[in-house]
C-alpha cells in the first residue's frame, strides 16, 4: 500500500477576482521510503499540494474542495483538529525555504527540538535535550553541543537549515515535506544539504516529498518526479526516463530550458514561448495548448487525463514525445 | 489585481463599511456647515430669544437658547464651520512639517537623522495640550494662533511614520533605479519616494483631523478660543454654569464633537485599510 | 586589445556595521573592454552586487577608482550606463504606469519632446517583446518575465554604451528565464552594448559572457575567458562551484563527487591570508600567512599559491 496516496485533490482560493483554482484534481502517490518530487514553476500549485497534504493552506486564505489525502489508509482532510495535530510533526514532518523564519528568533535551537519532541513524546526534559544534541549530530551540525544553545539569528544559513532538518526528524517521521529546502542557499551550501537529506532518506528509510523548481535538484535526490503546470499534474515518471524519454511538450520545453550548458556559449536558448495563463481564467482543454507548439484543436477542446505509458509513466497530453531526447 | 489604482481606491472605499459609515457622516456634518447658515441666519452671537429654551419649546429656536438667549442651531452651525476648518487646516500644517522632518531624515540618514529625530522627540516629550494651552496664551487666542498651535503639536507622530516609510523605500530597487537613471535628489524623492509614502500618512492624518477638533474644543473650552468666532468648544465653555438647569447647552455641541470625531476616525481606519497593500491582494 | 570601456582599479568598499566593518569589496580590479561582456560571479556576500551598486555610482568607493571610457567615473556618465535589476516586482514604481516609468530617464535627461517621447517608448516596447498598449497599465498587472522586460527596456531607452545585469534572471522561472536571456542576447548583439553580467549561477554566466571573473569574500580568485575557465578552472574554488551546481543528468547526479565543507565565513572578520583557505582541500600552511596575489597562470589569472 501506498505510504501517501493523493486523489483528485482539489484546493481553491476565493478571492474577489474569483476563485482561484490552485491545485485542480491531483492525483499522486508516495510509497514508503520513496522520493518523489513535485516540480513546477511559480504558480503551478505544487506548493499547495504539499501544504494541503497537512491542511496548512486554510490559514492562507485557501479552502479544500474536494479529493482524498490517504496516509496510510486515513484521510487526513476528514481528521478533526487534534487528530491532524497528531499527524504534523509526528509522523509527517516538513521544513521550510526560509529557515530563519521558520525558526523561533527567541528561542535556542536545543529548545525547539525539546518542545517538538515533547510534543508528541512522552519523554523527560533530560532525555530530551540529549536527543536533541544527537538529532544535532545526526544532521552533521559542527560542535553540535554548543550549537544546542545557540539561536536561530547567530547560525549561518546552512546551520539554520541543519536545525531545521533536526527539528522535523524529531519525532523520526514516516513522510518528510520538503518545500524548496535549498533554494534560499548558495550552490555549495545547497550541494550539503542536498547530500545531508540523501544520506538522511536512505538510513532512516522515511519516504519524502520533496518541491521544487529546480531540476537539477530534482536529479541529484529524487526516485521519481512529477511535473505540474496549472495546477494539474501533466507528467510523471522515474526520474532516469523522464528526464532521457520527456513526453509531454511542457516537460520537454523545461529540461531544454536548463541544459545550458549542453549549448555553445551565446547561443540561442530553447524557450517556451508565452507565459503561465491565469488560474482565474483557464482555457477549456489543456491548460499548455496555448504555448505547445504540437498542439491541435483537439487540445483547445478537451482536457487530456493523465494516462498510463508504462511501468509508472503517466502522462497528460494528447500529442505526447515519444522519440528520446537527442544526445 | 486588474483595476489599475484610481477607481480600484474609490470601490475598496466603498465597500469599507466603517469608511463608508464615516463617509456618510462626514458629508452630512459637511451639509450642515454649508447650508446650515441659509437656514439658521443671523449671527450667533446675537440675543434672539428669551435664554434658555429648552429645544423643541419654540419651533423658532429649534435647539433652544443658552443662557445669553443666542440660538443654539446658529451656534452649532457656525462650531462645525470653525471645527472643520480648524481640524483641516491644523491637520495640514502638522502633515507639512512632519513629512518634511521625516523625509529629510529618512532619506539622508546619519547625523541629518540623529538631529531631525531628537527635535521630533523634543515635542513628543513635552504634553502637547500643554504645549497647545502655552502657546496659544502666550500669542493671544485667535482663530490663526489656534490652528498653528495645534499644528506645531500634531506634526511629530507624522514625521515618524514618514521617516519609517522611507527608511523602507530608499533600499527599494526602483528608487535605486531611479537614482542609475540620473534622478536629482529632488526628483527622487517627490517622484519615487513620496507618491509611496504618502497613503499612510493620508490616513493617519484624518486621525489628526479628529485630534485636533478635540484640542480646539478643549481650548475653547478653557477661555482660549478666538473671542470673535463661536466654536463647539465656546458654547460647552458658555453652558458649565447651568450644567444642572440646562445640560443640552453643553450636551448638544459634546455630541457634535463626539459624531465628528467618529466619522474622522472611521474614514481614518477605512483609508487604512484600504490603502494597506498587503490586504489589497486578498 | 583596445583601450577598456570600464576598468575598476584597487577598488575597496566597506561598510561600517555596528562594532566592526564589512569588508564587502578589498582591492579588485577588473576591465571590460568595448563590445565585451564580463561575467561576474560568486556566492552571496561576495561582493559582485556591491560592485554593480559601486559602478552605478549607487555608493560611493572606500578607495580605488572607477574609470569609464579612460577618465574617472563621473555623474555625467550615467547616461551612457545603465543598468537592469534583480526584482522585477521591487524594480518597477508601483504607482508609475509602464509608459511613465520608461519616460522617466528621457525626463531626467531632458531628450525629445513629449510626441517623440511616446514613440520612443511605443517603439522600445515592440522591440522588448510588448505590446505598446501595456503603456498605460501599471506594473501590478505585468506577469514576472514582462515587468523584467520593462527593466530592460528602461536600461536601454537612452541608448546607453554599457549595461550593467545584477541577477538579471535569477528572480524567474525557467521557461521565461530563456526568454530574458536570449532577449538580453539579441539586444547586445544588435546594439553593440558592453555588459558587466552578474550572476550566482555559472552555467548562466558562461553562456553570456566573454570572460568569466569569480569572486569570493570581496576579493577576486580568478580571471579567464569563459572556455578555459569551465573546461579548465584553476582556483579550488571555482572548481568547488563547478562541482556544487546540480547535475541534470541523474545517472551523473549520483556519483559522489567533492564537496566543499563548512559555511561562508563572515565579511565582517574574514580568514587571514587567504580568504578561502578555511574550506580549501589544498590548503597549506602557508595559505593562513600569506594572501595570494592574482597572477598570470596560463591564459588565467588567479589568486592561489598552488594554482
Amino acid at each position: 500500500m501506498a505510504l501517501l496516496d493523493i486523489r483528485g485533490l482539489q484546493t481553491w482560493f476565493d478571492t474577489r477576482a474569483g476563485t482561484v483554482k490552485a491545485v485542480n484534481g491531483v492525483n499522486l502517490s508516495i510509497q514508503p521510503g520513496e522520493t518523489l518530487a513535485l516540480v513546477g514553476e511559480s504558480g503551478s500549485g505544487k506548493s499547495v499540494t504539499a501544504y494541503s497534504v497537512l491542511r496548512l493552506i486554510e490559514a492562507a486564505g485557501g479552502r479544500i474542495a474536494g479529493g482524498e489525502v490517504l496516509f496510510k489508509g486515513t484521510d487526513l482532510l476528514k481528521l478533526d483538529a487534534a487528530g491532524i495535530r497528531a499527524v504534523r510533526g509526528n509522523r509527517i514532518a516538513m521544513i521550510f525555504q526560509e529557515p530563519l523564519s521558520a525558526l523561533n528568533p527567541v528561542q535556542s535551537i536545543g529548545t525547539q527540538i525539546v518542545e517538538a519532541l515533547r510534543l508528541h513524546r512522552d519523554i523527560g526534559l533530560r532525555a530530551a535535550r540529549e536527543r536533541a544534541v544527537e538529532l544535532l549530530e545526526l544532521v552533521r551540525m559542527p560542535s553540535p553541543r554548543e550549537r544546542a544553545e545557540e539561536f536561530p539569528h547567530r547560525l549561518s544559513g546552512g546551520m539554520r537549515q541543519r536545525a531545521m532538518i533536526a527539528i522535523a526528524l524529531a519525532c523520526e517521521p514516516e513522510l518528510l515535506i520538503a518545500d524548496e529546502p535549498t533554494t534560499a542557499l548558495d550552490v555549495t551550501t545547497q550541494a550539503q544539504i542536498l547530500a545531508l537529506l540523501r544520506e538522511l532518506q536512505q538510513r532512516l528509510g522515511m519516504a519524502m516529498l520533496l518541491i521544487t523548481h529546480d531540476l537539477g535538484v530534482v536529479a541529484e535526490i529524487a526516485d521519481r518526479v512529477a511535473v505540474m503546470y496549472a495546477g494539474r499534474v501533466v507528467e510523471e515518471g522515474a526520474v532516469g526516463a523522464l528526464f532521457d524519454r520527456p513526453a509531454h511538450p511542457y516537460t520537454r520545453g523545461l529540461l531544454d530550458a536548463v541544459r545550458i550548458e549542453a549549448l555553445p556559449p551565446g547561443s540561442r536558448l530553447p524557450e517556451i514561448p508565452g507565459i503561465v495563463p491565469s488560474l482565474l481564467d483557464l482555457p477549456p482543454g489543456c491548460a499548455f495548448a496555448p504555448r505547445c507548439g504540437r498542439a491541435s484543436a483537439i487540445c483547445q477542446a478537451e482536457l487530456p487525463a493523465l494516462r498510463a505509458i508504462g511501468v509508472g509513466r503517466r502522462h497528460a497530453c494528447c500529442h505526447p514525445h515519444l522519440e528520446p531526447v537527442p544526445a | 489585481m486588474s483595476a489599475s489604482a484610481q477607481p480600484g481606491l474609490l470601490w475598496r472605499l466603498s465597500v469599507n463599511r466603517s469608511a463608508a459609515g464615516g463617509a456618510v457622516l462626514l458629508a452630512l456634518i459637511l451639509a450642515l456647515a454649508i447650508i446650515g447658515p441659509l437656514l439658521w441666519p443671523g449671527d450667533p452671537w446675537e440675543m434672539a430669544a428669551p435664554p434658555m429654551l429648552w429645544p423643541g419649546e419654540d419651533m423658532a429656536n429649534p435647539l433652544g437658547t443658552d443662557v445669553m438667549g443666542r440660538d443654539l442651531a446658529a451656534g452649532l452651525v457656525s462650531g462645525a464651520r470653525v471645527s472643520l476648518m480648524i481640524g483641516l487646516v491644523s491637520t495640514l500644517i502638522a502633515a507639512g512639517i512632519g513629512t518634511l522632518f521625516g523625509a529629510l531624515g529618512g532619506f539622508y540618514g546619519g547625523s541629518v537623522d540623529a538631529v531631525l529625530m531628537r527635535v521630533t522627540e523634543l515635542f513628543q516629550t513635552v504634553p502637547s495640550f500643554v504645549l497647545a494651552v502655552v502657546l496659544v496664551a502666550v500669542f493671544r487666542p485667535s482663530v490663526a494662533t489656534a490652528v498653528l498651535a495645534i499644528g506645531i503639536v500634531s506634526w511629530p507622530a507624522t514625521a515618524r511614520l514618514v521617516r519609517a516609510q522611507f527608511l523602507l523605500l530608499r533600499e527599494r530597487e526602483f528608487v535605486l533605479a531611479g537614482e542609475t537613471i540620473g534622478m536629482g535628489t529632488p526628483r527622487l524623492i517627490l517622484t519615487q519616494i513620496l507618491p509611496n509614502a504618502l497613503p499612510p500618512v493620508i490616513a493617519m492624518s484624518t486621525l489628526t483631523i479628529a485630534h485636533a477638533i478635540q484640542t480646539e474644543a478643549a481650548l475653547s473650552f478653557l477661555g482660549l478660543g478666538d473671542p470673535n468666532v463661536m466654536s463647539w468648544g465656546t458654547i460647552i465653555g458658555g453652558g458649565r454654569e447651568q450644567l444642572a438647569e440646562a445640560w443640552y447647552v453643553c450636551g448638544l455641541p459634546g455630541i457634535a464633537v463626539v459624531v465628528t470625531v467618529l466619522a474622522f476616525n472611521l474614514l481614518g481606519e477605512g483609508l487604512n485599510d484600504a490603502l494597506n497593500p498587503h490586504l489589497q491582494r486578498r | 586589445m583596445s583601450a577598456p570601456l570600464l576598468e575598476l582599479r584597487g577598488l575597496v568598499k566597506h561598510f561600517p556595521a555596528g562594532a566592526g566593518t564589512v569588508r564587502a569589496v578589498d582591492d579588485v580590479s577588473l576591465h571590460v573592454a568595448p563590445g565585451e561582456t564580463l561575467g561576474l560571479v560568486g556566492e552571496s556576500g561576495c561582493g559582485k552586487s556591491t560592485i554593480a551598486r559601486l559602478v552605478m555610482r549607487i555608493y560611493q568607493p572606500s578607495a580605488g577608482s572607477i574609470l569609464f571610457d579612460g577618465a574617472e567615473l563621473a555623474r555625467a556618465d550615467r547616461a551612457r550606463m545603465q543598468m537592469v535589476f534583480q526584482d522585477p516586482f521591487a524594480s518597477l514604481n508601483p504607482r508609475e504606469t509602464i509608459g511613465r516609468i520608461l519616460e522617466q530617464p528621457l525626463l531626467v535627461h531632458r531628450r525629445g519632446d513629449a510626441a517623440e517621447r511616446r514613440d520612443r517608448v511605443a517603439a522600445l516596447l515592440q522591440r522588448v517583446g510588448l505590446r505598446p498598449e501595456l503603456a498605460q497599465r501599471y506594473p501590478h498587472e505585468l506577469s514576472g518575465g514582462q515587468r523584467q522586460r520593462v527593466g530592460i527596456a528602461r536600461a536601454l531607452i537612452l541608448h546607453p554604451a554599457m549595461i550593467v545585469c545584477d541577477e538579471a534572471v535569477s528572480a524567474l522561472d525557467v521557461s521565461v528565464r530563456a526568454q530574458v536571456l536570449n532577449l538580453l542576447l539579441e539586444l547586445r548583439e544588435e546594439l553593440g552594448l558592453t555588459a558587466l553580467f552578474i550572476s550566482h549561477d555559472l552555467a548562466v554566466v558562461r553562456h553570456m559572457s566573454d570572460r568569466v571573473a569569480v569572486m569570493y569574500l570581496g576579493q577576486l580568485v580568478e580571471q579567464a575567458d569563459r572556455d578555459s575557465l569551465w573546461h579548465a578552472p584553476r582556483h579550488p574554488y571555482t572548481r568547488a562551484l563547478i562541482a556544487a551546481a546540480p547535475r541534470l543528468d541523474p545517472s551523473a547526479a549520483r556519483t559522489p563527487r567533492a564537496l566543499l565543507q563548512g559555511d561562508l565565513p563572515s565579511p565582517i572578520d574574514p580568514p587571514p591570508g587567504c580568504r578561502f583557505h578555511p574550506r580549501c582541500p589544498l590548503a597549506q600552511p602557508r595559505c593562513r600567512q600569506e594572501a595570494p596575489a592574482l597572477r598570470q597562470v596560463g591564459a588565467a589569472q588567479v589568486a592561489c599559491h598552488f594554482a
